[in-house]
């Protein structure tokens, strides 16, 4: 019976990783803007969205390769292949398309390859990393290194290398996951460079519970992964790709060895290589179906990604496995192709070129120029976010702020919104402080010499009848009796239980007031810089279910628990009960969100509070409600709380288990009917 | 005293900082401005024609002595090996062979298979009762061939021995062309054994890696040449099917389109040139190209019909079960090569012979109007995103914008504008499909654009939809899915069947008499097993579906130029593909002085100023996608894709390029293109029937061509 839970279990879990996986991006290229291949940009909802050809692929260039793993481009437009299979380092001159091979009979396995700023050519083979120099005769040998310090069961497999300015020499090796191997330009082991870190995550916690021993190590591993590949640029930064890692797989370094790139949604999990040009713009390469080559400004911002893996297609473009990237000095763009063994070469098109020089000026303070570039960019993509940012921005700093906040509102840029918000709302006050103080001061006066009243009794409107009406109405005497809750919430629970006092369909109406609020206040109400939800992506059923369900599944958890625990309460008082422990949540979950829209993110924390306080209260009426109807001392209170959740779970589950098998049912069905119909 | 000096130092520190600072930033600058002024347009890549190599080429003497001589007339003479079925065709006027089989042969050192392969005058693939492929050359002693002779007309009766497949092929010698026939009533299968597929003639024009200068000619895009080379950035052959690939059989691709059913081959530039036009079975054949280091150093291109698809079908929880209709298609296999001599002998030549034959058929006629050249406006009109419970719609443009809009442009010089109504289909852009082609009353309608030549844009083919489920009047592939292309994530893409397609055209035709523009249908042929139509059959119909009317159309094919009177966003490059050399602008040299066209949306151009100078060298109208409200309205909808077209910002734009390309393409209007050279790298000069000459200088320096000036990245009429 346990090995079958666990199964079941397993095939759950294995079912959700599959649905994860299996969310494939994009294929058909836009008919509107006749490009060859799609380009992508981050759009005005911060997803990728088609952008223009930003790089228009200009050359395809075959020299014979046979399993090519690197490239690398000097500053003096050399091109370097490290080839794997043939054993050899290319040196491609890119002027002549003259080809020399070097390290012919010295490597076995070259996978990485760069220069240093004298032109010796460093090879990352198999076991050593060797140094040629420029003309291709072997200086010296780096070996596996001898200090302590390095760790005796530490791998020393090269893969990757790069040499800084003053010689240093940063090396990647297969299987070594403490850090970037950092050696003097002696061969001296100087230590590990930026180490990478496992989180213990949900999902990962869950992969390690189900999985088998084996299998843990290969797919929830808690070890750091081993860096893929590096690039440092003309400041000596170090910038690292991890192949296979979520969140932090492209890391830019300062010079103590500490990342400071902000995670980013878009980052690759299958980077292969990153280069940096001259500007800091940085480029990589991976293996994922669409957008292979991403292009990011020097702060890590995608500018665009383009190009996508097809094996076996004969476009520009499309490569069978990405594997290396560079960059010349005219800034086109090399791209080793593994599997397709050829290099496609990329060059800016207009826009791109337009988007570069926008950001350079804008770095540069020449904001008239930069002005200039974005306008153009809009006029060629009016999708294209980061102009409308950068124009944003401009208006910012020029406080052109009413300019400056629709910008950032079309560009869905929260931080720059609520800065410049603040200094809106500023300068209201400012203009508006006194009248305010006034219209208040005249306001309290007139409520001091009872001139509200005075005037009340002019307009000589009877309410006496319409009061005695609300009096005798049932519901709204329920109503009232819910505010009883804020005082004295023993009491209304009692009162549920024994009183009746509160009718079914008085929590039916709570329940669907409950959900409304819920759905209106989180994607109409609230404000706009706290709203993490939009209405495009909004799936009106699954709102419905997300609150009611719950709710649903937790009134029916909960009776069928204590039934067995002999509480007291029946299934219609839980579901009041229920309703009513919610009444902080409907009565103040509208003018909270309310007043989030006057909030920028300096008092972000008021919002927050408030409304955890909200969520809090609600829960502990909940607690309440439980040991007041069921009449429960703390042990079984605990219990049962414990037990509702395991039943919610377990319905969970049947549903699932149920719902895969008539899947599978349904499919056998059909298959057997197709194979009936074609097989005769 | 020392505070002040204190101050003074730390003053002068801050100042070298920042003069440091600023000095290194304005190298940064430089450099990237110097990008910009230096940087090419693409010159050395294929979206530029480039020098021919014109060294003369010398066959030297042929060996004819295992050959008969079996059909002559005076320019061309026919000879055929009985052994294996090769022929060569000598061309009278330049003593050129074009052989079938490889010239001496015996220099190469093949072993025996790689020679009967290579001289085989065909190759046969059938399935067996296994459904393991088989193959057959025309050299195996299996295959028996027996021919006869009568008139200009060569038979050979084939009979596959083992295979138990009988078929037959007519050559015919006419003036300049060879023709070559498989009727499909002559082909027969005794056996259990299935014929897929046959290819005539795979080696007839193949070259030794870089031997002889040359190229072969695809119609890729606007026209693709590939340079003889001996090697290629490709490592396997390059596949296409004539018109892209059959929804109804291939999922979820969308391949490029070889929009005509034809190839050339060029063997040394105005010397020998061979055209090839597949006049019968193109919708069922295979083009296929293999550079040269593919096949023992040959580059090679031929076709393929294949006589009946093959397919898989996936049925869960099992293996694939491999179908195999039970006939073969009942089409004819026809191919027609033409050969070309001296200054015909390249792709000019080729369009022209091409040309000459789609007059013969009456595809074609002269126009010969010179009147100034107009300009397409392609209006958005409205789509919708997701609202709560209701579609929020964005009416983009309505007709009234559109008479503001002609009103604004008049009054910049642009006249002669046609308009194209996009997304005035009911209910919006995302909701059309083959039935939905009413105009949609919130935007206007047809009649307020009485006084403006304006048509309804009309896909038959294509709708969209957020989900992959789409209720009904979708094409249900062989596979018996509904077939979709995911687009963008939550966007897909799906194809009417064909039944509809053909029966809501010709009612939308009707009702909008004539003033539509349709899209999809020009270049997207599929078959629909549902409604029992194969794909051959969908062309018959196309062919003859509009009758005699002409209507501005998207990129039609082949099938649908006779009822073409506008040609829509023609393509200004080929498709690019890894091994294309060089682009041509083959479609316009056909169609010039005979179908208008017009460029893809300059306003969506990523190289705006190059693509100008592209349309104003091969006389293409300018055409722009717009909107009267601007674009970023689109972004939540499923037309987020149509980015730029905010009529605003683009207006000055539009206003500029059509002044400077009309005031060129006015003077060549109604004529045709007589001759195109590249004197350099990177120019261009085009002459006209009416003997004006327009040359373009697409370089980063002024250019003299015959004492003429052509600044950089300018043109200059003559």
């Amino acid at each position: 019976m346990k090995k079958m839970i666990t199964r079941i279990l397993m095939v759950l879990v294995v079912f959700c990783i599959c649905l994860l996986a299996f969310n494939l991006k994009v294929v058909a290229k836009s008919e509107i803007n006749s490009n060859p291949y799609n380009t992508y940009a981050v759009g005005l909802d911060g997803e990728l969205a088609i952008s223009p050809l930003a790089y228009e692929g200009v050359n395809v260039i075959n020299i014979g390769l046979t399993n090519p793993q690197d490239i690398y481009i000097d500053n003096n437009d050399i091109a370097f292949i490290a080839d794997k299979g043939a054993k050899v380092v290319y040196r491609y001159e890119i002027a002549t398309a003259n080809v020399t091979t070097i390290g012919e009979g010295t490597l076995s396995s070259p996978q990485g390859v760069c220069t240093d700023s004298d032109g010796n050519i460093f090879v990352a083979d198999e076991k050593s990393v060797y140094k040629f120099d420029n003309a291709g005769t072997l200086l010296r040998e780096f070996g596996r290194p001898t200090e302590a310090l390095f760790g005796e069961d530490s791998q020393y497999r090269p893969t990757k290398v790069v040499v800084d300015k003053n010689g240093n020499i940063f090396i990647t090796s297969e299987g070594n996951s403490t850090g970037i191997i950092q050696l003097n330009s002696d061969g001296e082991f100087m230590g590990y460079f930026g180490p990478n870190n496992v989180k213990l995550t949900a999902s990962l916690f869950i992969k390690r519970l189900f999985l088998s021993k084996e299998d843990r190590e290969t797919y929830a591993s808690l070890a750091p992964k081993a860096t893929t590949n590096l690039a440092i640029d003309k400041k000596n930064i170090v910038y690292t790709v991890i192949d296979g890692e979520t969140g932090t797989s492209l890391k830019k370094y300062n010079i103590s060895g500490t990342n400071v790139l902000a995670k980013a949604s878009f980052f690759s999990t299958s980077y292969k290589d990153i280069t940096v040009d001259n500007n800091g713009f940085i480029y990589t390469v991976d293996a994922s179906s669409e957008g292979v080559i991403q292009v990011m400004d020097p702060e890590g911002s995608l500018l665009f990604s383009f190009g996508s893996t097809k094996s076996g297609s004969s476009l520009i473009g499309e490569f069978d496995s990405a594997k290396g990237i560079a960059v010349d000095s005219n800034f086109n763009i090399w791209v080793l192709d593994g599997g397709g063994k050829n290099i496609q070469v990329f060059r800016k098109t207009s826009f791109a070129s337009t988007v570069t020089k926008a950001i350079l000026a804008y770095n540069e303070g020449d904001y008239e120029a930069a002005t200039s570039a974005y306008e153009e960019i809009l006029r060629q993509s009016a999708s294209f976010v980061s102009a409308y940012i950068g124009l944003g921005k401009i208006a910012q700093r020029l406080e052109d702020y009413d300019k400056a906040i629709e910008y950032f509102k079309l560009a869905n840029y929260k931080s720059g919104y609520s800065e410049v918000y603040w200094e809106l709302r500023d300068d209201w006050f400012n203009k508006n402080l006194v009248w305010m103080i006034i219209v208040l001061v005249v306001l309290i006066l007139l409520k001091i010499f009872h001139v509200y009243s005075r005037l009340w009794h002019l307009t000589k409107i009877d309410l006496t009848k319409f009061k005695e009406k609300i009096n005798n109405s049932k519901l709204i005497n329920e109503l009232k009796y819910l505010l009883k809750i804020f005082r004295k919430p023993k009491d209304v629970f009692y009162d549920i239980k024994f009183g009746l006092k509160i009718r079914t369909r008085t929590a039916w109406l709570l329940f669907i007031v409950f959900i409304l609020i819920n759905i209106f206040g989180d994607y109409f109400i609230r404000g706009y810089l706290f709203r993490s939800t939009n209405v495009k992506d909004m799936n009106f059923a699954f709102e419905l279910l997300r609150w009611g369900l719950v709710i649903i599944l937790f009134v029916i958890g909960n009776y069928l628990v204590s039934t067995l625990q002999s509480g007291e309460g029946f299934f219609r008082d839980i579901f009041i009960g229920t309703m009513v422990s919610f009444a902080p949540i409907i009565l103040f979950k509208i003018p909270v969100d309310l007043i989030s829209n006057f909030l920028t993110y300096n008092e972000g924390y008021l919002y927050q509070i408030l409304n955890g306080l909200l969520w809090a209260w609600s829960f502990v009426n909940l607690i309440i409600m439980i040991s007041q109807i069921h009449n429960y001392k703390l042990g079984e209170f605990i219990l049962n709380v414990i037990l509702t959740f395991v039943a919610v779970v377990i319905m969970v589950l049947l549903y699932l288990v149920f719902y895969i098998l008539t899947m599978q049912f349904v499919q056998f069905i059909i298959g057997l009917f197709r194979e009936g119909v074609y097989r005769t | 005293m020392i505070k002040k000096l204190r101050i003074i130092v730390l003053f002068s520190f801050v100042l070298v900082t920042v003069c440091f600072l600023a000095l290194n930033n304005n190298k940064v600058k430089a450099k990237e401005e110097e990008l910009q002024d230096t940087s090419e347009f693409f010159i050395d890549s294929s979206l530029f024609t480039h020098m021919d190599d014109e060294t003369a080429y010398n066959q030297g003497a042929v060996d004819l002595s295992d050959f008969d001589s079996k059909l002559e007339n005076s320019h061309l003479e026919l000879f055929y090996n009985k052994a294996n079925g090769a022929i060569r065709i000598l061309n009278k006027d330049t003593s050129y062979v074009w052989a079938s089989d490889i010239l001496n042969i015996d220099d190469y050192n093949f072993n025996n298979a790689v020679k009967k392969r290579l001289t085989s005058a065909f190759k046969v693939l059938y399935r067996n009762e296994d459904g393991n492929v088989k193959d057959v050359y025309a050299a195996d002693t299996a295959a028996k061939l027996t021919d006869s002779v009568s008139g200009n007309k060569l038979t050979v009766n084939v009979l596959l021995d083992k295979a138990d497949i009988r078929f037959s092929y007519e050559i015919t010698l006419n003036d300049y062309s060879i023709d070559v026939l498989i009727k499909a009533s002559e082909i027969s299968e005794t056996g259990a054994n299935k014929l897929t597929a046959i290819t005539m003639f795979p080696y007839l024009g193949a070259v030794y890696k870089d031997n002889i200068p040359g190229y072969v000619f695809l119609p890729s895009g606007s026209g693709a040449l590939v340079r003889y080379s001996s090697t290629s950035p490709i490592t396997s052959t390059y596949s296409a099917k004539f018109y892209g690939t059959d929804a109804n059989i291939s999922k979820n691709t969308e391949n490029e389109v070889l929009s005509l059913p034809i190839y050339g081959l060029c063997h040394g530039v105005n010397q020998n040139a061979m055209l090839v036009n597949i006049k019968s079975g193109e919708a069922f054949t295979t083009l296929t190209y293999s550079p040269a280091n593919i096949d023992q150093g040959f580059n090679f291109i031929y076709t393929t019909f294949n006589t009946r698809e093959i397919y898989y079908l996936s049925i869960p929880g099992s293996d694939q079960i491999l179908m195999i209709p039970e006939n073969n298609y009942d089409v004819d296999m026809e191919i027609e090569y033409t050969f070309l001599s001296d200054e015909k002998a390249n792709y000019l030549g080729m369009a022209e012979a091409y040309r000459n034959t789609l007059i013969e058929d009456g595809i074609l006629q002269r126009n010969s109007d010179s009147n100034p050249i107009d300009i397409q406006i392609e209006a958005f009109g409205r789509d919708y995103e997701k609202g709560l419970i209701f579609k929020k719609y964005k009416n983009m443009t309505t007709t009234k914008d559109i008479i503001h809009i002609n009103e604004d442009l008049e009054e910049g010089g642009v006249n002669n504008i046609f308009y194209t109504l996009r997304a005035f289909n009911k209910k919006g852009y995302s909701n059309q499909s083959v039935k939905n082609y009413k105009f949609d009353g919130k935007l206007g309608s047809m009649h307020d654009l009485k006084d403006l030549e304006a048509y309804f844009y009309y896909n038959p083919v294509e709708s969209y939809n957020s989900k992959k489920s789409y209720p009904n009047k979708v094409l249900v592939n062989l596979y018996n899915e509904k077939n979709y292309i995911a687009v963008e994530a939550n966007k897909y893409k799906f194809y009417a069947n064909a039944k509809d397609v053909v029966k809501y055209t010709l009612k939308a035709v009707d009702k909008y008499d004539g003033r539509i523009a349709l899209d999809g249908i020009g270049y997207r042929l599929y078959g629909d097993k549902n409604n029992k139509l194969t794909r051959s059959e969908m062309l018959a119909t196309y062919s003859g579906l509009l009758g005699e009317d002409k209507l501005p159309m998207y990129k039609p094919n082949y099938y649908f130029l006779a009822n073409t009177s506008k040609y829509l966003n023609m393509p200004l490059y080929s498709e690019r593909t890894r091994f294309v050399t060089d682009s041509v602008p083959f479609l316009e040299i056909l169609l010039k002085g005979y179908i208008d066209y017009y460029s893809p949306y300059l306003n969506f151009s990523s190289n705006i100023d190059l693509d100008v100078l592209k349309c104003i060298e091969y006389g293409v109208s300018p055409a722009y996608l717009i909107s009267k409200q601007p674009s970023y309205l689109l972004s939540n909808t499923l037309s987020s894709d149509y980015y730029a077209t905010y009529y605003d910002s683009v207006a000055d734009m539009i206003k500029e390029q059509y002044v400077m390309i009309s005031s060129v393409l006015n003077q060549v209007s109604g004529a045709t293109i007589v001759n195109r050279i590249i004197p350099s790298e990177g120019i261009s000069v085009v002459d006209y029937s009416n003997g004006k000459r327009i040359i373009v200088n697409y370089t980063n320096n002024e250019y003299n061509y015959e004492g003429l000036l052509v600044n950089a990245r300018s043109y200059k009429v003559a």
